[in-house]
């Protein structure tokens, strides 16, 4: 038998998945059928469908268990690097919304080069809003160029 | 050379779909700089293809580019939305259908004609009843009585309870099993293929196949025969009793937000209607089978709080709207 | 003569935006000819078609080039070469993988101009034939299969194809003109779009997944020979033209396109190729020649309805009968009689763009190897970039960013934990086609199951469809190790 490997957070990503397979189902239950019987109402399919999602969740959701019982090593998925990236690129989304597009988005890119070549994440954030800084000064006063 | 040019000038459209486009000025003397025209539908549609006719007849008049932007969805509400979102100083205008008038009653969105201004209603379509050639039914009377004696029997396939030929089957009575389809398209294949007996559709995507003799007329939906078809039955004269509810049909306009400047609306008003008496527009109108309107200010707004109450009471006595026109004070007519 | 050349460059130059705008994720063809649309708004008919078929054409293939090297279809119906595509790449084949999908797209491409070209007034008239009831049995054949092919288990890629269905019907209801699943939000009211949930799903999914895996050691990729040798495109001539005729009819078929045409030959290569190069989704040559012919085919399918019908096939040609419209010309019964010419025209100018194709993409073959050769730590912040500028430029809408961050991040914890990603993009594309056509059928029949199997019962059509959905269904009975195991 090959080693079965357990990711950590296996089981709570799956009831996660169950909840929203319900949540969708229950709001299937509310959508307005028109005026149509029930056959050929609105509702009729994503019912069906969340059903399915339903049932097909909580079967991922056994095996997670099962193989959390029978399973030794536990792989840890949970790594603070990618974490802290994907921390930093949500900021970077809401950046989106407050500063200019490619102002955010050069510095959100800067931001991953420097990180990916393995530069601590406050340095990296520092170096790459200071640069985006920098460069928009020296083109809007030294070059007259506004963005 | 202008071969040559046309070469480039695709691969140059390449780049600046790429690099999103730059635009950059300060206003001053309407209009300083491009000005937007959004359009609520997809490209290719017959909305589309009205407002970048009557977009490009109207640039020469408003000596500025008119650029038409694609905002489709929601039936429409997300490019109306964002007509409104945009700021009330005549760079951003709206060129749209008949659909605002039932986003309310049907759920859709808060948005109607009310929130925005007219500044010209270009044309309308008229809808026409159309079946195979050899069917049973040789005149509108005879299909409504035919579905009287058996209710629920006769298909007739439609584009939604709210596109214009489910209005127009609530016109003709509830007595129709109608089934939806999602464009006038899909509604000729399914009248061709024997799939179902009847469709409404706009006169201008069945013409051709009226032509080639694959499908017939049975009445068109107006108060009077088209100067162009004399011998199409009108549903208003073969049947009076639907009188009230005609002419109704798909409607293209030009709008803005409320509250602009007097001046930028005049402007607008001023170039938009010297582009609609253009003999090019004209031609555009007659090749695209629709009838012109021309109206503007009180007209306009008259048209379309008519078409709104028509409309909306259609839809709701038809059992299709989630709700009553009476909510948002639209009387009945 | 001199019309002709300027009709091929001009074609050549639709070619080669429409593979780089295929390549680049986020930018579709659909996209791209909506913009020529405008921009040939004063051209006469056929330069301006011979761009936009060069569009279409080149966009189907480009699609394929980031598919197979990072793991991100640069259109929909390169969803399905994924599968097989990225693995070859993983091995060092990249090159390889395209020079399949790129002499594969022309055979397929060309196949497909053939259909349309001798076969035309025969598919119009099977599209016609295709009744409700048979587009949802197609759509529930489809549904069927995304559940077979996955990696994963059976359940898990129910699960994601059933979550991206249930997604997919968010947004306006067509057949009852209200808001469904929307939850009170205007944002929702316009529903998910695809393009925004593949380049999250597939885009910024991958990136985070590399991270996760720190995998610094980028892959060698071969670059020698990048053709297929003559003796296997020989060999696979049969199933080129088996999946190609699937692309062809699928392609017809108003509202189902490319997509579904590559998934359908996907399925139907696997189940009649006995011995694959490799076992299908761990770098099979057939899956790549399967999904890629039935996509490129597909164009000369959808062709045919919007010619002859004035239908549009997909979204592409939804976009091209607008741009006939534009020049006066209406797309429908009278269009071949009227202007046989144009006819002419178009399968002319398929044709240079598929040569064109062909040629573009053996000689982009390797400058694009080397782009994916750069050390990953390099390579992998510019296609987040790209996901993010690709979901912007849809709308220019930052609701969209923020739509395909969540898919981002919903497609890293499906790889995480193994649920298989291409179900759920399938099932965004075939949720309103299930749902709008069992209820269209429900309706018709006023929800009589004995009319319904009845009309069933009497339509060679719906025979057809059944019947393949009986074999496919039992071989996948019979060998129930093969659909689910791994």
């Amino acid at each position: 038998m090959k080693a079965v490997r357990y990711k950590s957070g296996e089981v709570e990503a799956n009831i996660l998945f169950l909840l929203v397979a319900m949540f969708f189902l229950t709001s299937s239950f509310f959508i307005d059928p028109g005026n149509y019987p029930a056959w050929s109402s609105a509702k009729i399919v994503p019912i069906l469908l969340s059903s399915v999602m339903v049932i097909c969740s909580a079967s991922s959701l056994m095996d997670a268990i099962r193989k959390r019982q029978v399973t030794k090593t536990t792989e840890n998925v949970f790594q603070v690097k990618v974490l802290a990236y994907i921390g930093v690129f949500f900021v970077y989304i809401g950046a989106l919304f407050l500063l200019p597009f490619w102002l955010a988005s050069a510095a959100f890119l800067l931001f991953s080069f420097l990180y990916w070549k393995s530069l601590p994440l406050v340095k990296a954030m520092v170096a790459s809003a200071a640069v985006v800084a920098v460069s928009l000064t020296l083109f809007s006063k030294v070059f007259y160029i506004t963005f | 050379m202008k071969k040559v040019f046309r070469v480039v000038s695709v691969l140059c459209s390449l780049t600046i779909l790429m690099t999103g486009g730059l635009t950059s000025a300060r206003a001053a003397d309407y209009p300083e700089r491009l000005v937007t025209a959004i359009v609520p539908f997809a490209p290719g549609g017959s909305t589309d293809i009205m407002a970048r006719t009557i977009a490009t007849l109207a640039e020469a008049h408003l000596k500025q580019s008119v650029v038409v932007k694609n905002v489709s969805g929601g039936n429409g509400s997300i490019g109306a939305k964002e007509a409104l979102d945009k700021k009330a100083d005549g760079y951003t205008i709206l060129i749209t259908a008949e659909n605002l008038a039932s986003y309310r009653v049907m759920g859709v969105s808060p948005l109607s004609f009310n929130d925005y201004d007219p500044i010209i209603l270009l044309a309308r379509g008229v809808p026409v009843i159309v079946t195979k050639p050899e069917s049973q039914w040789k005149t509108v009377n005879d299909l409504i009585k035919s579905t009287t004696q058996k209710p629920g029997e006769v298909k007739i396939a439609t584009t939604g309870p709210t596109g214009v030929s489910g209005i127009v089957a609530t016109i003709l009575g509830a007595k129709f099993n109608m089934v939806p389809f999602k464009s006038e398209g899909e509604i000729i294949t399914a009248v061709l293929g024997g799939h179902t007996d009847v469709a409404t559709v706009g006169l201008l995507s069945v013409a051709d196949y009226i032509k080639a003799g694959k499908l017939k007329v049975l009445a068109v939906v107006n108060d009077k025969k088209l100067p162009n078809h004399p011998d199409w039955a009108a549903l208003g004269e073969a049947m009076p009793e639907y009188g009230k509810h005609l002419p109704w049909g798909p409607f293209y306009g030009v709008w803005v937000k409320k509250g602009m400047p007097a001046d930028v609306v005049a402007k607008l008003k001023d170039s938009f209607s010297k582009a609609a008496a253009d003999p090019k527009f004209s031609e555009f109108v007659a090749k695209n089978e629709l009838l012109p309107m021309n109206l503007m200010g009180a007209d306009a707004l008259k048209f379309a709080n008519d078409f709104t109450s028509k409309t909306t009471w259609l839809l709701f006595d038809g059992g299709a709207a989630q709700k009553s026109p009476a909510e948002f004070g639209i009387p009945r007519l | 003569m001199e019309h002709l050349l300027y009709i091929a460059l001009l074609t050549a130059a639709g070619t080669l935006a429409g593979i780089l705008v295929g390549a680049i994720p986020g930018l579709s063809a659909t996209m791209a000819v909506a913009i020529l649309v405008s921009l040939t708004y004063g051209w006469d008919v056929t330069s301006a078609l011979a761009v936009i078929m060069g569009i279409y054409q080149g966009a189907v293939f480009g699609g394929s080039i980031t598919a197979c090297l990072i793991n991100i279809p640069g259109a929909p119906s390169s969803v399905i070469t994924t599968l097989d595509g990225y693995p070859l790449a993983k091995r060092g084949e990249g090159g390889i993988a395209i020079g399949w999908a790129c002499t594969e797209s022309f055979l397929g491409g060309l196949i497909g101009i053939l259909a349309l070209w001798i076969g035309t007034p025969l598919i119009a008239r099977i599209a016609i034939g295709f009744a409700p009831q048979d587009y949802f049995l197609l759509a529930i054949f489809g549904i069927l299969l995304v559940g077979s092919f996955a990696e994963g288990s059976f359940g898990k890629a129910m699960f994601t194809a059933s979550l991206g269905i249930v997604m997919g019907l968010i947004g306006l209801d067509l057949i009852t003109g209200m808001p469904r699943l929307t939850f009170g939000s205007d944002l929702l009211v316009k529903g998910v779009d695809l393009v925004t949930a593949i380049l999250g799903l597939f885009g910024l999914s991958e990136v985070l997944f590399q991270l996760y895996q720190n995998s610094s050691a980028h892959v060698i990729q071969r670059v020698g020979r990048v053709v297929p040798p003559l003796n296997l495109l020989v060999k696979y001539l049969p199933l080129t033209l088996r999946t190609s005729s699937i692309g062809i009819l699928i392609g017809a078929l108003p509202g189902v396109g490319g997509p579904i045409a590559s998934l359908m030959a996907y399925d139907h290569a696997k189940r009649t190729v006995k011995n694959p190069s490799s076992p299908f989704g761990e770098g099979a040559y057939e899956g790549v020649v399967a999904s890629e012919s039935a996509n490129n085919a597909a164009i000369g399918g959808a062709i045919i309805p919007m010619l002859t019908l004035g239908i549009p096939g997909d979204a592409v040609t939804a976009v091209i009968i607008g741009a006939f419209q534009i020049h006066g010309l209406r797309p429908g019964p009278m269009l071949m009689a009227e202007t046989p010419e144009l006819f002419n025209m178009i399968v002319l100018s398929l044709l240079f763009a598929t040569f064109f194709f062909l040629i573009f993409g053996i000689l982009l073959i390797k400058p694009f190897i080397k782009l994916v050769s750069i050390p990953q730590n390099i390579l992998l912040p510019p296609i987040i970039f790209i996901t993010v500028i690709g979901a912007y430029a849809i709308n220019s809408s930052l609701i969209d960013v923020a739509w395909m961050s969540f898919f981002g991040i919903l497609g890293f914890v499906f790889k995480l934990y193994k649920f298989p990603i291409p179900p759920m993009v399938l099932g965004l594309v075939l949720g309103p086609l299930i749902d709008e056509t069992f209820r269209r059928t429900m309706i018709s029949y006023r929800g009589n199951f004995g009319d319904l199997l009845g009309a069933i019962a009497v339509s060679p059509i719906s025979l057809s469809v059944v019947a393949l959905m009986g074999v496919t269904f039992y071989m996948m009975l019979r060998k129930p190790g093969k659909a689910t195991s791994k």
